[in-house]
């Protein structure tokens, strides 16, 4: 969007007036197709759920809510929660945007402290 | 304290001491808090993105509010029947279909406490008596009352999936 933008704007001195009108709808064209992609790519890229360490909330009840939201057997949720504690974060869950808000807002609504990250490039 | 399951799911604690009963009609109170500092936890940042989480907070944040709300409602209908058990003890029953509530409202219980009393991560691993501060004292000794209560309810509900 930025780099149409510019393209496309009177105000920008280093573009406007300096280009031939083919070149410039040429560059244009491409910036759009380069953005499309982008927006595309950003879109793909999954996203992580992530739980942060805290003092308060007991390491079996952190467990069970793990269960209860992922259906994780509990090794595995354990071994989540031992991360947590550890290392001060774990990503239990990634994947689409739509599931990954849900499962934050159900973490969240359990009182974890959860947070939602892009996975990147 | 210990706590007894019937065969329904339902839970009834007994043996609760005076300041453990005192904890527990203080949990309400505590759920409703308006801190600053404690609803920025309740409610925590989702999104690094400003953008995203102001959407996050438009969409999400009063589903959450509403959940909170309900659940308040469901543990101020179980300490209704908080009645004494003889001998300075009281008992407290919990229906089945409130575990989750009271679990979720155990574990904010206990963070509001944390925070609104200004304790630390260092704190928790005192002996409550041992911070030299008596509102802090008291606050931890509820922060581990509420836990064990909260494990107890955690255990029973395992050992009946079991």
């Amino acid at each position: 969007m930025l780099g149409v933008g510019r393209i496309a704007s009177p105000e920008s001195g280093r573009y406007h007036g300096s280009m031939a009108p083919d070149l410039l709808i040429q560059c244009a064209a491409k910036t759009v197709e380069q953005t499309d992609t982008d927006v595309r790519s950003q879109l793909a890229r999954p996203w992580k759920v992530v739980v942060h360490d805290d003092p308060v909330t007991l390491m079996s009840y952190v467990t069970k809510v793990f269960i209860e939201t992922f259906g994780y057997p509990e090794s595995k949720a354990r071994q989540l929660m031992l991360e947590v504690h550890q290392k001060g974060r774990s990503v239990v869950w990634t994947g689409g945007r739509e599931q990954a808000e849900v499962y934050t807002s159900k973490l969240q609504a359990r009182h974890l402290l959860a947070t939602l990250e892009q996975v990147e490039d | 304290m210990h706590l007894e399951i019937d065969s329904q799911g339902n839970f009834c604690f007994r043996k609760l001491s005076p300041v453990c009963a005192e904890s527990l009609l203080q949990i309400p109170r505590l759920l409703r808090s308006k801190d600053p500092r404690v609803r920025s936890r309740l409610l925590p940042e989702t999104f690094s993105d400003p953008e995203e989480e102001e959407q996050w907070r438009r969409f999400g944040a009063d589903h959450l509010e509403h959940l909170f709300a309900s659940r308040i409602e469901l543990i101020e209908q179980d300490l209704r029947s908080l009645e004494d058990d003889g001998e300075r003890s009281f008992r407290l029953p919990i229906r089945a279909l409130h575990r989750a509530a009271w679990l979720s409202g155990l574990n904010a219980a206990r963070l509001t406490l944390f925070i609104v009393n200004d304790l630390c991560a260092a704190d928790m691993e005192k002996d409550p008596g041992l911070i030299g501060d008596y509102e802090k004292d008291v606050a931890l000794l509820r922060i581990h009352l509420l836990a064990y209560m909260q494990e107890l309810m955690l255990e029973g509900r395992s050992d009946s999936e079991g």
